[in-house]
């Protein structure tokens, strides 16, 4: 079985004078599992309302299997959904909350309860069928919530930030749950959260959004190693940025010597910026002390410094005010507080994205 | 989908609804300010403010309002000055039987008036209360004070014990401890629980109209006895009067709290 | 407080208490309630209020339920609504029964528009001083107690559980039947109560628009200061009081248990 096509053509939706979303464009195969991630207030959560029916766009057009469901109500989508608070009828036991979709549809009894049993079983609760939502853990709560929203086979699974009402060890049990379910079912899940690190390990394709505009569309492996701009890079994990200026195959950092040789410059001639994840950045000591300078290193002073258990955590800062955030595995040269060293950083690591009018400021 | 034909039908159901509530008022003010309004007609066929003048004439509007003003004063201070030590009580002891007694205290107000105004009435006759301002203020702390009472239970709950602590570490004694500290902390719960009292009091009418003598009639009850006598007119002109504290009070409230949370008896009957 | 209480209150209630036992030649005595449980009279009497106080809870409710769930969503003059809402049972009563009683007069606008304007019918319909005119007049001036009751119980269902109804496949009826008014049982109930309980009590209504017709509240004062019958009085306030706790005690009862099982 493969699930069916989504298709969001030009979305607009506005509160009053505050445009939430700008014109969403979005294609989603059958069967895939996409993540609308993004900071709270992107619009994720409306673009998911506007899906369902929920809400009611100003412009533009939903389409599943290519028919037209953007004036259809609600409830003849045929679509699932699990809620961040889990939205589980409080009067009705968890064998009755998994059947309500059924009930609604007419399915006959026995029919039902086979149905129930099974999408219960996917998610490991058949003990607790007689319970009512208010005996059960937050974890278990939304396995119900996941098993109501798969049992009547719907088009779209949607799923509203389904981890984020839960502890840390119970988000990932529930993550691979999620993961375990969608895939065999085949089923295309629209997945929001604002966590990149849930939506890279759980999606086909991310769309990352920001103030109601999708920044980028595509695979995790593409925005991690190349986002579109800096907000995608900063959103996804990246926290070191320089200033640089970008020539074929080299990088010059901004308001110093330093250059960044072999850099994977992508095309972006010009203005740039080049980020850094804190484990890829080394720390050397200061150049007078070592006299092969490395010409891709800034020279800057430790400000903080944590033992973090398996690598030291550094905060440095060179004299221009920049600070950078370095991940030293312990057994090297430790370095004091406001010990002079040497920013090593790896020209082989680092992501480029051109540099726009609003990141002028940025690093 | 039906979202464009629902829009007016529900204007046309708000509009009913609002008819519904606000035209017994319109009445009000119509019949007070309008003369020739008889038979079948929209409107009455001129305006006076004879009505008010009638009411200040003919049954010395002015006592009235001053007896009803003097009552609800006593009424609340009493109530308060009962109000603020049984809250406290009930709000920082563990009282034995607490609950029973928050029982007792709120048992006026969970049975008609009808039934203890008969009691209070004989035993007012017996006295000769009636008469007196006094008496009368008296026994409208029967229901202002069960609910100042309430409405003070969880102002006084919230204040921290270690506030007190450190007013007495400063140097307060007890007195000084309510005055300084107490009471400005509460004093948002103290003036509406002053408020709903005077209100009670203001508005009150089965147990006025119990134990009421010649020289203690209140608007409330003025406002029946006109009612009775006929004058319609004079009634409605005196009904104005009486509302002007409740639609202060309600815009007031509004502005405060969720009207859903305000439930637990503004008035009986 | 208490003593003042006691004094004030249990004093005179215990005083009426003791009255409704006493003979008319003194000495104690069940006589009163006898004349009154063993007379038509008597029994009219609360089966007048029980028509109307009933009556009234059942159109109030149906009234209130629409009112609160249409009242769950935000909109442009929600406030104003629930400050209409509030006027009936904060304004004293006897100001409403008069305006009520203007209103609904044979002369009175209602009639005025159905004759004159809208010519649906021919004579004036009487509403004033009729059964269905009071139980009217006590929907006017009690459904806001079953209104903010039912307010606060939809305020306290969460949006997301309608919407997954609604996502789920269930069309606004089914959600509601299925959702929302299951959810909004322990609410119904309560609204009901308050309603009843203060229809109940109604004294200022039927005492100006009751005409001949007088329920327990009514008719206690006009025994009392009419016929000057204190013990009969009494005896029927006592019955009255009792009635009141025995609803009040078992609603908290029904309450309770619903805590315990819900």
């Amino acid at each position: 079985m493969s699930g069916s096509t989504l298709e969001i053509i030009g979305l607009r939706k506005s509160w009053g004078r505050l445009a939430v979303l700008q014109g969403i464009g979005l294609s989603v195969p059958g069967g895939q599992f996409v993540s609308l991630l993004g900071p709270s207030g992107c619009g994720k959560t409306t673009l998911l309302r506007l899906i369902t029916g929920s809400l009611a766009p100003d412009a533009g057009r939903v389409l599943v299997d290519g028919a037209d469901v953007t004036e259809m109500a609600t409830h003849r989508r045929n679509m699932g959904m699990v809620f961040q608070n889990f939205a589980l009828f409080p009067h009705l036991t968890v064998a009755e909350n998994v059947a309500f979709p059924l009930h609604v549809r007419k399915i006959p009894a026995q029919a039902r309860e086979a149905q129930v049993r099974d999408a219960l079983a996917m998610v490991h609760l058949e003990a607790l069928e007689a319970r009512y939502p208010r005996e059960l853990s937050g974890g278990q709560q939304q396995r119900v919530g996941l098993a109501r929203a798969i049992v009547f086979r719907p088009t779209i699974l949607l799923l509203d930030e389904p981890l984020s009402n839960l502890d840390a060890a119970l988000r990932e049990e529930m993550r691979i749950e999620i993961s375990q379910v969608t895939r065999r079912l085949g089923i295309t899940a629209v997945y929001v959260t604002h966590d990149q690190r849930e939506a890279l390990a759980l999606s086909d394709s991310i769309a990352l959004m920001n103030r109601g505009r999708i920044e980028q569309f595509g695979v995790p492996e593409d925005l991690y190693l190349r986002p579109a701009n800096a907000f995608v890079a900063r959103f996804i994990g990246y926290t070191n940025a320089v200033a640089v200026t970008v020539r074929p195959g080299s990088a010059r950092i901004d308001g110093g010597e330093a250059v960044l040789h072999g850099i994977d410059d992508r095309g972006i001639l010009g203005p740039g910026i080049a980020f850094f994840h804190p484990g890829d950045i080394a720390l050397a000591p200061p150049p007078e002390a070592n006299a092969a300078a490395h010409d891709d290193a800034v020279v800057a002073r430790v400000e903080e410094l944590a033992f973090m258990g398996d690598h030291f955590e550094y905060v440095v800062e060179d004299a221009s005010g920049r600070r950078f955030k370095a991940n030293v595995p312990i057994g090297g040269t430790v370095f004091e507080r406001g010990s002079e060293v040497s920013v090593v950083l790896p020209a082989g690591k680092a992501v480029l994205v051109p540099r726009g009018a609003e990141d002028a400021e940025t690093p | 989908m039906n979202r464009r034909w629902r829009s007016p039908l529900r204007i046309a159901l708000a509009l009913l609804f609002v008819a519904f509530i606000t035209l017994p008022f319109v009445m009000i003010v119509l019949e007070a300010f309008g003369t020739g309004w008889f038979g079948m007609r929209l409107l009455p066929a001129g305006w006076t403010l004879k009505w008010f003048g009638w009411a200040f004439a003919t049954v010395d509007l002015g006592t009235v309002m001053w007896n009803t003003v003097v009552i609800a004063l006593i009424a609340t201070m009493a109530s308060i000055a009962l109000a603020i030590p049984a809250a406290w009580m009930f709000a920082r002891y563990a009282l034995p039987l607490r609950g029973v007694l928050i029982g007792l205290v709120l048992f006026p107000r969970m049975i008609p008036e009808i039934t203890f105004a008969l009691g209070v009435a004989k035993i007012f006759y017996a006295f000769h209360l009636t008469n007196t301002r006094l008496g009368i203020g008296l026994s409208h702390v029967i229901l202002a004070a069960p609910f100042a009472v309430l409405v003070l239970i969880s102002p006084f709950e919230g204040i921290d014990s270690r506030l007190l602590e450190a007013g007495s570490v400063l140097g307060c004694n007890t007195p000084q401890l309510w005055r300084r500290v107490i009471l400005p902390l509460a004093l948002p719960g103290v003036i509406a629980a002053a408020l709903f009292s005077f209100l009670a009091s203001y508005n009150d009418f089965v147990l006025t109209l119990m134990v009421y003598g010649p020289n203690t009639v209140t608007l409330p009850v003025q406002t029946y006895l006109s009612i009775g006598n006929g004058y319609t007119s004079v009634a409605a002109a005196i009904s104005l009067l009486l509302l002007i504290p409740s639609l202060v009070f309600l815009m007031g409230l509004m502005r405060m709290v969720e009207p859903e949370k305000l439930l637990g008896g503004l008035k009986g009957a | 407080m208490l003593l003042f209480l006691a004094v004030a209150f249990y004093y005179p209630l215990g005083f009426t208490l003791s009255e409704s036992f006493t003979a008319k030649s003194g000495g104690f005595s069940l006589a009163e309630y006898g004349a009154l449980l063993g007379s038509r009279r008597g029994w009219s009497v609360f089966g007048l209020t029980l028509v109307l106080a009933t009556g009234a809870t059942i159109l109030s409710l149906l009234l209130s339920l629409p009112l609160a769930l249409a009242l769950r969503r935000r909109f442009a003059g929600k406030a104003a609504l629930q400050f209409l809402m509030m006027l009936p049972i904060t304004i004293p009563s006897l100001v409403g029964a008069l305006g009520l009683l203007i209103l609904y007069d044979r002369t009175g606008w209602l009639n005025y528009f159905l004759v004159a304007v809208l010519h649906v019918i021919a004579q004036p319909i009487p509403i004033d001083y009729t059964i269905p005119g009071i139980i009217l007049f006590y929907v006017w001036m009690f459904f806001p107690y079953g209104g903010l009751v039912l307010m606060s119980g939809v305020g306290a269902i969460d949006p997301a559980v309608e919407e997954a109804g609604r996502v789920m496949g269930g069309s606004p009826g089914y959600v509601l039947r299925r959702v929302l008014l299951p959810l909004l049982r322990p609410s119904l109930v309560a609204g009901s109560v308050m309603v009843f309980l203060q229809c109940f009590g109604a004294f200022s209504v039927p005492l100006i628009a009751g005409c001949n017709h007088q329920p327990v509240a009514v008719r206690i004062h006009t025994l009392a200061t009419v016929f000057l019958d204190w013990p009969q009085a009494s005896a029927m306030a006592v019955i009255m009081g009792l009635v009141q706790v025995a609803l009040l005690l078992g609603y908290r009862a029904i309450d309770a248990r619903g805590r315990r099982t819900a």
